[in-house]
């Protein structure tokens, strides 16, 4: 069963842009409304695997996407060790909602390129 | 009211979910399980666990069972004889008894939305089980009939139900196979 299905992957297609809007927004918002950076991280990541469910996409580069992800492991360590232990949180207190929204980016995108390098592998690589 | 509808759906569903025989089916009906949970999780006044319980239990976990079950669509089946000469059209034909069971374990096969591709071939059952290419093999020396299949697909016990019920005069045995390649006697 190589072809697709138009209804759904025409659907999905036209959901794609709002399942991106809605991941970001839970992101941005997660200091102060429910959600924050691992669900909407976890929705990003279900935009990748949906695609490869519904389209058999398989042009995803899994190496890049684990390097990038490796990459912002150390910025997500390296940026509380700055400013919480560097005591820059108390010099400049007005920057703490900046700081949070940063970090709910840094996660949400970690968790999404995680999650989707996890289910790839998964999915092309692991035996049976 | 509400809670105790969500609560006795949540019950009915895990039920169903257990129940049903197509395994995709399941999946669906898990989903739809988790869905609710996440209502119910939103009317206790926790909505941070419910985005997370709809995002990760019905979006991703569904998808990640569905991909599962899209790697396990070919299922390959090797029909054996040491006896070349033997193996001819008549095991592929319908009609004759043996080619049905052939035909049977195929049509099992659709039923469980596998994709069945038969093999025939001459080859000694050694070196068929080193290769390990095949998830059943049908081995026929003279009037015996063995099937091989591997110990943790739980495929292979329903194939062996139907096949007893339906074949008891054709002699067959069946054989399970553990990882390492050693036989697992069968009751």
């Amino acid at each position: 069963m190589k072809q697709e299905a138009s209804i759904v992957s025409s659907i999905t297609g036209l959901l794609y842009p709002f399942i991106i809007v809605f991941g970001i927004y839970v992101i941005l918002n997660g200091h102060d409304t429910p959600g924050g950076g691992f669900q909407g991280g976890a929705i990003l990541a279900v935009l990748f695997i949906g695609r490869y469910i519904v389209a058999h996409a398989d042009d995803f580069n899994i190496g890049r996407a684990h390097n990038v992800e490796k990459a912002l492991l150390a910025v997500l360590i390296l940026v509380p060790v700055v400013f919480v232990f560097g005591s820059l949180s108390r010099r400049f207190p007005q920057y703490n909602q900046v700081y949070l929204v940063f970090m709910n980016l840094l996660i949400g995108f970690k968790v999404a390129l995680g999650l989707t390098v996890v289910v790839f592998r998964y999915a092309f690589y692991e035996d049976r | 009211m509400i809670e105790a509808i969500l609560l006795l759906l949540l019950i009915l569903l895990a039920i169903v979910a257990v129940e049903t025989q197509i395994l995709r089916m399941a999946v669906v009906f898990l989903g739809i399980f988790s869905l609710l949970l996440s209502f119910l999780y939103l009317y206790y006044g926790a909505p941070d666990v419910a985005i997370a319980e709809a995002v990760m239990a019905s979006g991703l976990v569904t998808l990640l069972y569905l991909t599962a079950l899209k790697r396990y669509r070919v299922y390959n089946i090797c029909f054996t004889n040491q006896m070349f000469r033997e193996v001819d059209d008549r095991y592929i034909v319908e009609g004759t008894r043996r080619g049905q069971l052939l035909h049977e374990v195929e049509q099992f096969c659709i039923s469980k939305e596998l994709e069945p591709q038969v093999v025939f071939t001459p080859e000694d059952l050694e070196t068929l089980m080193e290769t390990r290419k095949y998830d059943l093999i049908i081995r026929q020396e003279g009037d015996q009939l063995t099937i091989y299949g591997s110990q943790e697909n739980y495929f292979v016990d329903e194939l062996e139900m139907l096949l007893i019920l339906r074949y008891q005069d054709l002699n067959t045995r069946f054989m399970r196979y553990a990882e390492d390649g050693s036989f697992v006697e069968e009751s």
